[in-house]
């Protein structure tokens, strides 16, 4: 190397450094000002209402998104209150969140527009613990048999659809333990969230079991269960809506409906953690995402079904037909929406046994 | 060398040993105290949200009776020491074309076998599922070219797939320390032994291969550790039930948050590596890898 090239390097590396330390001393001056970091399922942070939110408040929103509320879970834990401000709990993290002592009882008055919630999720059992609230809904909606029309002639009427001969290795499955609920509920067990040992090592494992060869792939997020319809790999599924609009929006042939034998569901809650400096911005996020343009901007990104009436004058009819705003009490009774599961390492230790039996 | 002088270097406690200070303060900071932690994780028992401080074999004995704990440790070793064959197989005949007949190719050569592993590991894994998909490139190619009457699914989501994702993600960890080995062989003893008259295999059985012994069995060290602790292609490319012991670790962390039994996996694949090492070690693989 000549002494040219040498300086030459040595200016590179001079100044990548400089930009590297910049870099590092821009962030402490960002957490001085209000900075509110969220966890939470893909969607419910989008620029399309996180845009407006910022300018109206000067704050800035960092959005991380999980796949599982394991995962929320995990990254809570490991964090202690440290990493994150909110979460988007569905209804199986947020007992375990408060069991753990990792989420803050919250204050209501600070949420004045949750008196405009529906009846159904003022103070839910969800996310309401020893009488206080603890969390404050964002959404909700039901777990679909999604399937290519071209591949069914009549509309599925029952989950058993998924273990005929004909759909052998074209189905997809969540690789979620919670997805054993939905056995039981297939086979009418009446508390699906209560299983002990013995029905899950039982009835449950002997109709969990004869699936695997029905399943081509698990999918472990929406973006990748809509991947496997596009590619012509897989006919049916148990998904969300959110794959159904994605498919939809990519004029890909699709159904869903939800079968005769019921189906589960999740309400997602926000949900304080525990150590965070910036429950005021928390509050105001929490009170802004229940006004209804932030509603209607989070159900089209998402495809998730409000939980504030203050959507419902920028609705058109069939909209509220759809996502069944008329008659909220019947349908939402007809979903056994996720509960935190107590015993939930039996669900995992059964659920490994069926992925690697 | 010491007796020439009469006596012992006066530094040779302080110093001598105050050298290893710096690297010890680094491995034991960053390698033995977190490895002690993760690894005593494994005889604590976890309940619901918490994790009890009280010792335990409890971990182990779920590991021991769960048909898909079992089944997945066999499954990972198998899978492992096939990938670990299959690039043995393909890798030989790489290295020994590199080091003996490339010539003046041999750098640019080298630098194709290097070059996808400065591309990420992911968008590798991921071509193979294009690659291979329903409606991949080689379904494409072969429906058009009359083979099948239409794309089969048999390619993609299975162990064959996976298999075949994991020996092209680790070929070059095989290839090149075979190549640094072929290298180092004396040519000199080649033509010894083709001299005195032993037969080109021969030659190579009782020559090459003992000498080139170590370099191999350090390739098949790194590809079969490599192999033994993944879990992204298992994922991404293995079909329902191909899952392998880093997605066990992965849902034990991750899903269930219960860290005993994660690290009680963790101790177990890494006895098993540590067997593994020491026994190779005492054939000088270390110093080839």
């Amino acid at each position: 190397m000549s002494s040219k090239q040498r300086g030459a390097v040595g200016l590179a590396l001079v100044i990548g450094i400089a930009l590297f330390l910049w870099g590092l001393g821009g962030r402490p001056a960002l957490a001085d000002t209000c900075t509110l970091r969220i966890l939470g399922w893909e969607g419910y942070m989008d620029r399309s209402f996180v845009q407006p939110f910022e300018q109206e408040t000067g704050c800035k929103v960092i959005a991380t998104y999980a796949g599982s509320s394991d995962e929320m879970y995990a990254k809570i834990r490991a964090g202690k209150g440290k990493t994150y401000d909110l979460v988007t709990a569905s209804g199986d993290l947020t007992k375990r969140l408060y069991d753990s002592g990792l989420v803050e009882p919250l204050n209501l008055s600070r949420v004045p527009h949750v008196q405009d919630l529906f009846p159904l999720f003022d103070k839910p059992p969800y996310n309401t613990f020893a009488g206080r609230p603890y969390g404050v809904s964002i959404a909700w909606g039901p777990d679909f048999l999604i399937y290519d029309t071209t591949a069914f002639e009549q509309t599925p009427t029952s989950w058993k659809v998924l273990y005929q001969p004909e759909l052998r290795g074209k189905v997809s499955l969540p690789d979620y333990p919670i997805f054993t609920a939905d056995i039981a509920l297939w086979q009418g067990t009446p508390d699906i969230y209560d299983l002990d040992d013995a029905a899950l090592q039982g009835p449950i494992r002997d109709h969990l079991f004869p699936l695997r060869p029905q399943v081509r792939k698990f999918w472990s997020s929406q973006g990748e269960l809509a991947q496997l319809f596009l590619n012509k790999e897989i006919t049916a599924a148990w998904g969300w809506p959110v794959t159904l609009e994605e498919l939809k929006r990519a004029d890909f042939p699709v159904g869903a409906t939800i079968p005769q034998e019921g189906t589960t569901g999740w309400s997602d809650s926000w949900m304080l953690i525990k150590g965070s400096k910036q429950a005021d911005t928390a509050y105001r996020w929490m009170n802004y995402m229940l006004t209804g343009p932030a509603q209607k901007q989070m159900t089209e990104v998402t495809g998730y079904w409000p939980v504030s009436q203050q959507i419902l004058p920028l609705l058109s009819a069939a909209q509220r037909r759809d996502w069944h705003l008329d008659d909220l009490q019947d349908y939402y009774s007809n979903i056994h929406f996720w509960e935190t599961v107590p015993n939930y390492d039996e669900w995992v230790a059964l659920w490994n046994d069926f992925r690697g039996q | 060398m010491l007796g020439k002088r009469g006596s012992r270097p006066a530094g040779r406690t302080w110093g001598f040993w105050g050298t290893f200070l710096p690297p010890f303060l680094w491995l034991s900071g960053f390698y033995l105290v977190p490895l002690g932690v993760l690894l005593s994780y494994a005889f604590l028992r976890h309940e619901y949200v918490t994790i009890l401080p009280e010792f335990t074999w409890d971990n182990f004995h779920q590991i021991a009776q769960g048909v898909g704990y079992r089944h997945t440790l066999l499954r990972t070793v198998g899978v492992a020491s096939l990938v670990t064959l299959i690039d043995l197989i393909l890798a030989f005949p790489a290295a020994y074309c590199l080091a003996f007949q490339a010539g003046r190719f041999k750098g640019l050569l080298s630098l194709l076998i290097l070059l996808p592993l400065w591309s990420s590991y992911l968008v590798r894994v991921f071509a193979w599922r294009i690659i291979l998909g329903t409606n991949g490139i080689l379904n494409s190619l072969l429906v058009t070219l009359g083979v099948l009457e239409q794309p089969s699914p048999w390619f993609l989501y299975n162990l064959f797939s996976m298999t075949v994702t994991l020996c092209y993600v680790w070929l070059p960890f095989m290839v090149l320390p075979l190549v640094t080995a072929l290298e180092r062989l004396p040519r000199r003893l080649l033509e010894a032994a083709a001299d005195l008259g032993a037969a080109p295999w021969q030659g190579f059985r009782q020559v090459t291969l003992p000498l080139v012994l170590p370099g191999l069995l350090a390739g098949c060290l790194s590809v079969f550790s490599l192999t033994l602790g993944d879990y992204i292609t298992p994922t991404l490319i293995g079909g329902s039930g191909d899952i392998l012991v880093g997605n066990l670790v992965a849902s034990q962390f991750g899903v269930a948050a219960n860290w005993p039994l994660g690290s009680a996996f963790a101790v177990l694949m890494l006895g098993l590596l540590f067997t593994l090492m020491v026994f190779l070690a005492r054939r000088g693989v270390l110093e080839n890898l």
